[in-house]
């Protein structure tokens, strides 16, 4: 993204009247450390330059790990960054999907990248992808993640979005697995009394137990405008960040506008907009018409609805299946009654 | 060679290779086996099948620190009952009633091998189904053969499910000195 792309994307953020409170720049897209330190230093001028409101602004990397060095960990340092490393656990499992050009795996290189983070004391979390191969190996991921010193965990499962039309979670028999391995993990952890912080048992816990009801919406990305998601020409969409970049047969692109041509404002008059928000603001009434979990999960994510059920008029989806439905019902299992074992050893 | 079939246990991830893993003794001393013998050993059917498993790192840690720790009995208990639960997660097949219990015993290079069956543990008589190395270093189980002996190489915390139609075996010390720590998973024998 040019400089001055830079400087009107806040320019337009800042003006839209969208952000009333503070709000975090997600620095996403491929691997956004291929541009140099120098780059984001420019750019969090930038947006301090236009935050004439003074609105907390936060920042958040999420990064394949492989590039980090002192310089970037001055950087994050320095500006507080919210850096998340994607590791998908120990190297027989990260190697299978995370490979150079020459098609050598990358584990070594992440690792060497968080290992400096950790030297520097800079605070990071790991997002690590779930596939089918994964779910047979909650211990080797728990032992992973204690013997590196990692002690904030997301699971993402592998979706099914834009190019990426299939996934190997989508295999028959795969939800039993699944509800296996969260089970697993969850004991695991709460034996280690939550040593590790998981994103999936954290926000959904207080949930269920009613302690953080409407503390934290279950999702922003049903809501318009709550995540704005710009890609380097200033083409903006709101929604499922994913969304940007890919293309619909429906909607062509899912760009509602472009922050050198258009004002926010007619962006969401636009016909583009309306037909999305509409076929979405379906969909997530037939989610809360028809899903006992609605309240835990708000709707799921457009995203996965369109690619995986062709609209976003639609509910079910695999991410609601596995992503929601199952964690939720492990938990509450879980919650309901003390851990117990299959096989009691003999002489008790 | 083998009349039973060597292999890598479902669900387990394994640093060695099952070649870099297998031992022949041959003329007095244990040598690497042979491409040939291995392909005999991996393919074979006979008996039934041993499969080198692995009770992950936590696990193994905790046994140590419940070994080294003044308050024994109630964390041996609710340990066995994990490592029990952990091959269920694995869905390696284990029998009730099953008893979990760790002997020690001077690791001897070259002991006699016994059985796997009928033998006696602190619970009663019953079946070996599963020895782990326990040792915080490389140990070595060694197996009886139709045509002799082999041995399979164990990192810490792996192990050797066996046949429950009954084996040879034992402990066989890769360096010859210190203890032995091995724990055993076995079916008891209906009294």
């Amino acid at each position: 993204m040019s400089e001055a792309t830079l400087n009107r994307v806040f320019e337009f953020v800042f003006s839209s009247g969208i952000v009333e409170q503070g709000f975090t720049v997600v620095w996403h897209a491929g691997e956004p450390m291929v541009l140099p330190v120098a780059y984001y230093e420019r750019a969090i001028e930038i947006v301090r330059a236009h935050n004439f409101g003074g609105l907390q602004v936060g920042h958040s990397f999420q990064t394949n790990g492989v590039l980090i060095d002192e310089a970037w960990c001055d950087f994050f340092k320095a500006h507080k960054v919210n850096v998340g490393v994607s590791v998908d656990g120990p190297a027989f499992l990260h190697d299978r999907n995370r490979k150079t050009r020459k098609g050598g795996g990358t584990h070594h290189r992440v690792m060497d990248g968080i290992r400096k983070l950790q030297s520097r004391d800079v605070p990071f979390h790991v997002i690590s992808v779930l596939t089918r191969a994964s779910l047979d190996y909650a211990d080797e991921l728990y032992d992973f993640y204690v013997d590196n010193g990692i002690r904030e965990v997301a699971f993402n499962i592998e979706e099914i979005e834009g190019p990426h039309a299939s996934s190997t979670l989508g295999a028959a028999g795969i939800e039993r697995r699944f509800r296996r391995f969260i089970g697993r993990f969850f004991d695991l952890v709460a034996c280690d009394e939550m040593a590790i912080s998981v994103r999936e048992f954290d926000s959904l816990i207080p949930m269920i137990l009613g302690d953080g009801a409407g503390d934290f919406p279950p999702t922003q990305e049903n809501a318009p405008g709550a995540i704005l998601s710009i890609d380097c020409n200033g083409n903006f969409t709101t929604y499922s960040p994913e969304l940007l970049g890919l293309q619909s047969s429906h909607y062509g692109d899912f760009a509602i506008g472009n922050v050198n041509t258009d004002t926010l404002g007619s962006a969401i008059g636009g016909e583009k907009f309306r037909h999305i928000s509409s076929d979405i603001a379906h969909g997530l009434s037939k989610c809360r018409e028809t899903c006992e979990y609605y309240s835990l999960c708000g709707g799921g994510a457009p995203v996965n609805k369109y690619f995986e059920n062709g609209s976003f008029d639609s509910t079910e989806t695999m991410f609601c299946r596995l992503n929601r439905k199952a964690i939720v019902d492990v938990i509450v299992e879980k919650l309901r009654r003390p851990r117990v074992s299959a096989i009691v050893p003999a002489g008790r | 060679m083998a009349d039973f079939r060597i292999c890598h246990a479902a669900r387990y991830q394994s640093r060695l290779t099952i070649a870099e893993r297998v031992q022949v003794f041959d003329s007095a001393r244990w040598r690497s086996a042979t491409a040939q013998e291995l392909a005999a050993m991996c393919a074979g059917v006979g008996d039934g099948e041993v499969s080198v498993i692995g009770i992950p790192g936590h696990l193994l840690k905790r046994w140590w620190e419940l070994a080294e720790s003044a308050r024994r009995t109630k964390g041996f208990e609710v340990f066995g009952t994990d490592v029990a639960t952990y091959f269920v997660y694995k869905e390696w097949p284990l029998q009730a009633p099953l008893l979990i219990e760790v002997v020690s015993s001077e690791d001897e290079p070259d002991g006699p091998l016994i059985q796997s069956r009928d033998m006696r543990h602190s619970g009663g008589v019953g079946t070996v189904l599963a020895c782990i190395n326990v040792d915080q270093k490389n140990a070595a189980v060694a197996l009886g053969t139709e045509s002799g002996r082999i041995r399979v190489v164990l990192e810490p915390g792996e192990g050797l499910m066996l046949p429950s139609t009954g084996i040879l075996w034992n402990r066989s010390a890769l360096d010859g000195s210190g203890l032995a720590v091995t724990m055993l998973l076995a079916v008891l024998s209906p009294e």
